[in-house]
């Protein structure tokens, strides 16, 4: 008898979960929140959203992406959803992504009344995506492997038959490291920049999963230097990991930045909450917010306060490239060269 | 098919066969040891076993990669992180089979011929089971991209992902898929064909009891061959995923963002794992009286099981795009999640549940249809509880394992509502290594308890 009425406690149980599961699933539909589909960090993306939501008393529905699974699914997401979106904005760590987007139509045109880019510089001229803080393309040094002297941030060490098999980049067919690959075949053209990535192979550089898989590979003294992003190089620094940034190409062909972007997107289930979302996004409390995590992302807007250590964008010299361009020539470049050699580098 | 493909298909075969053979190879005396003989730290260790199973396998290879780094050669680093998962599979499969062995059966082994006896006519009878996990092991490392791409040894899975990730051709990836499928049919088909007879055991008595020895001689050298084994497996890259807990421990921080998700994570789970095992058990009594129906349905969910999940998981999302409104509290909330990593999972559920229905004895099929009873009561008083300690195992053993699929979690669960797993997966990449440490060890020690709560609750089953 007594394990009968265990039996059907236990029962119970099982259906009360269940059906509690279904009734969180359900949402109703209404205005008291933004769904912002993100591909910057979470760790940094959530104190803004929390501060939004204080502030205006709506909600953010975050769904992060991740770049160690390699998935860019949210891109994926957000194109696979075209015809129904459940994304009311993407605030997306580089713009080619939102290049890819506008070129897809998955992404509307929106201009911020007080655009943190005020130079338009970064931003869509056509107000499909509009830039805010950046991030800036690094060479990392571990500095119990490569002198202080010699870090210079220049590309051209990594061809350099001193560093032979020291040195290490990401997979250039995903994240920043595939916008840099493309930027580097815009600036130098095609035969150049096929001469640069041959050097990297002959060179034996290392292709790692990820910037993230760079940083820790520094880190820790497996490769003497590698090519990464400020915000993975600064959280080295602040490990007190032995290890230092420069700025990549700084004094040659210019570094490459990478501004976040805002993207609004077309048919967006709460534009009104999106557009909040958006011009709250190009306030200088956000990119303050943003230069003071441990991120140290660069604020575009001039007058903004940085910490120490953290440079103002107009303070770099920037690698002078069109995004919109990037974005194109980077699907090519993904079909056809750049996967090839990507190929030679596993083999 | 262009040569690359056809080189990480190679890969991602090596990598697959690897895993495969090594879970059988460990994991079938393990389980056997687990299920068959008491000995010191037992429970401890199957519950650390268990760990395999909750562990994302891009977290192992990132603790992998910490701890031995440029030193491994690729296919090792990657069959290595892989490993866990099979591990665990094998061992568990290899225990609930053994679990439906009768206690009268392995008396009269043990008074025939000793433990040897015992251990030979066990291991006869739960190998083909943990053949097919193993199996099942094999071809989720095959559809598995993450520790191939850490290792610079990337495999089919990998080379589907750039199609779609990084080059958006959707056509490219579904030939891909295409290829993968075929070989994945031409190798399950024989595999299931061969197998798929002896998943029956004949019963002889109802006799349930447990018959586990208790005093065997080689109780401390067992004890400590399964810990060695268990350390190797899962130690050694956990060691390099918790090594920064040394320098700082953010515990505070870590628990707020696992608190954030674990109420949803739970459900997700918990919700995977009775729908694999309902539908498992299901096809598994329709399938029941041929066994050229089951070695189909066994290649079949092989190759369901060889889709990479964002594949899948992409092709819900168009489909909920077009869906109606109406249906968005399905299709576009946490039953999609549950239900997409059920599936995915199904194999796994079914081979639990065909290996307990087949244990059956035909007898009580007989008497039962001579009798007329109908066949709910017949279901719900004599197979289902003789089912119970499969079906329980099965339920656990897919909760536990949609949580480690990151990519379907990612493209399916609803704005807001998101996994423990994901969160860690999303938070990593820059945030300091120790509050990372910290996050996967909290998730660990939540999991762990979850597992141990829920064995509580299903002991009188087990």
């Amino acid at each position: 008898m007594i394990s009968r009425v265990g039996e059907r406690l236990r029962l119970r149980l099982l259906v009360s979960l269940l059906a509690v599961a279904t009734l969180l699933s359900c949402s109703a539909r209404d205005e008291s929140f933004v769904v912002v589909y993100t591909s910057v960090d979470e760790v940094f993306a959530r104190p803004i959203a929390e501060l939004f939501e204080k502030r205006t008393g709506i909600e953010v529905r975050l769904v992060p992406d991740t770049e160690e699974t390699k998935s860019t699914g949210l891109l994926n997401r957000l194109i696979a959803e075209k015809e129904r979106p459940q994304a009311d904005v993407f605030w997306s760590g580089d713009p080619v992504r939102a290049a890819v987007l506008k070129r897809r139509g998955v992404s509307a045109p929106y201009r911020p009344a007080n655009p943190a880019d005020t130079r338009s510089q970064y931003s869509d001229p056509e107000g499909h995506w509009s830039a805010l803080s950046a991030r800036a393309r690094v060479v990392l040094y571990n500095l119990q492997a490569v002198d202080a002297a010699e870090a210079t941030g220049d590309l051209e060490s990594f061809l350099d038959p001193k560093w032979m098999g020291r040195a290490c980049v990401a997979n250039p067919l995903f994240g920043t490291t595939s916008m840099h690959a493309a930027a580097l075949f815009e600036v130098l053209g095609d035969e150049q920049a096929k001469t640069f990535f041959e050097g990297l192979r002959t060179n034996g550089v290392h292709m790692l999963s990820s910037n993230g898989e760079v940083k820790r590979q520094v880190a820790s003294g497996q490769c003497a230097f590698g090519l990464t992003d400020t915000d993975d190089a600064r959280v080295a620094i602040q490990e007190g990991k032995p290890v230092l940034m420069r700025y990549a190409d700084a004094g040659g062909r210019g570094t490459l930045i990478v501004p976040n972007v805002a993207v609004l997107i077309a048919g967006a289930p709460h534009p009104e909450v999106a557009r909040r979302f958006i011009d709250f996004l190009m306030t200088p409390d956000v990119e303050r917010a943003l230069a003071e995590s441990p991120a140290g992302q660069m604020p575009l807007r001039p007058g903004v306060t940085v910490p120490h250590g953290v440079d103002p964008v107009a303070d770099i010299a920037a690698m002078p490239v069109n995004y919109e361009k990037l974005a194109v020539h980077l699907e090519g470049l993904s079909r056809g060269w750049l996967k090839e050699w990507a190929d030679t580098m596993t083999r | 098919m262009s040569t690359a493909f056809l080189a990480a298909l190679l890969r991602g075969m090596t990598s697959a066969v690897a895993v495969a053979l090594v879970s059988f190879l460990i994991g079938l005396p393990t389980g056997l040891a687990i299920a068959l003989h008491e000995f010191p730290l037992r429970r401890l260790l199957a519950f650390a076993i268990g760990v395999g199973l909750v562990l994302p396998s891009f977290l192992m290879a990132i603790g992998l990669s910490m701890l031995a780094g440029g030193h491994l050669p690729g296919w090792i680093g990657t069959a290595w992180s892989l490993l866990p998962i099979g591990f665990a599979l094998v061992v568990f499969a290899t225990f609930a089979a053994t679990s439906n062995i009768t206690g009268s059966q392995i008396a009269a082994a043990r008074l025939a011929g000793g433990e040897r006896v015992v251990l030979q006519e066990s291991a006869r009878a739960a190998w083909p089971v943990a053949a097919l996990a193993a199996t099942f092991a094999g071809i989720l490392a095959l559809s598995d991209a993450g520790p191939g791409l850490v290792f610079g040894y990337p495999g089919a899975a990998a080379e589907i992902l750039t199609s779609f990730s990084a080059q958006y051709d959707f056509r490219q990836a579904s030939r891909q898929c295409l290829v993968l499928t075929g070989v994945v049919a031409a190798l399950a088909l024989p595999c299931a064909a061969m197998l798929a007879p002896r998943l029956a055991h004949g019963l002889l008595a109802r006799d349930t009891s447990s018959a586990r020895a208790t005093g065997t001689k080689w109780k401390g050298a067992e004890a400590s061959v399964v810990l060695s084994v268990v350390f190797v497996v899962l130690g050694l890259p956990l060691t390099g995923l918790l090594f920064p807990l040394l320098r700082d421990f953010p515990i505070m921080r870590a628990l707020a963002d696992t608190g954030r998700t674990a109420s949803y994570t739970l459900i997700y789970a918990l919700s995977a794992g009775v729908i694999a095992t309902a539908l498992g058990f299901a096809l598994a009594i329709c399938a029941r009286h041929s066994q050229r129906v089951q070695a189909l349905l066994l290649t079949g969910l092989l190759i369901l099981l060889a889709l990479p999940p964002a594949f899948t998981a992409l092709g819900w999302v168009q489909l909920a795009t077009i869906a109606p409104e109406e249906l968005d509290w399905l299709m576009r909330g946490g039953p999609l999640l549950a239900l997409h990593s059920g599936l995915r999972s199904l194999p796994v559920a079914t081979l639990f549940a065909l290996r307990a229905v087949n244990s059956a004895s035909p007898g009580w099929y007989a008497a039962a249809e001579l009798h007329g009873v109908r066949p709910v009561s017949f279901m719900r008083k004599v197979l289902i509880p003789w089912a119970a300690p499969a079906l329980w195992t099965s339920a656990g053993a897919v909760a536990l394992l949609s949580l480690t699929d990151i990519t379907s979690a990612l493209l399916l669960h609803p704005p807001g509502r998101g996994t423990i797993s994901l969160t860690i997966l999303s938070v990593m990449a820059n945030a300091p290594e120790a509050y990372v440490a910290t996050l996967c060890l909290v998730y660990l020690v939540a999991s762990l308890c979850v597992v141990a709560l829920g064995t509580r609750i299903v002991r009188p089953w087990l």
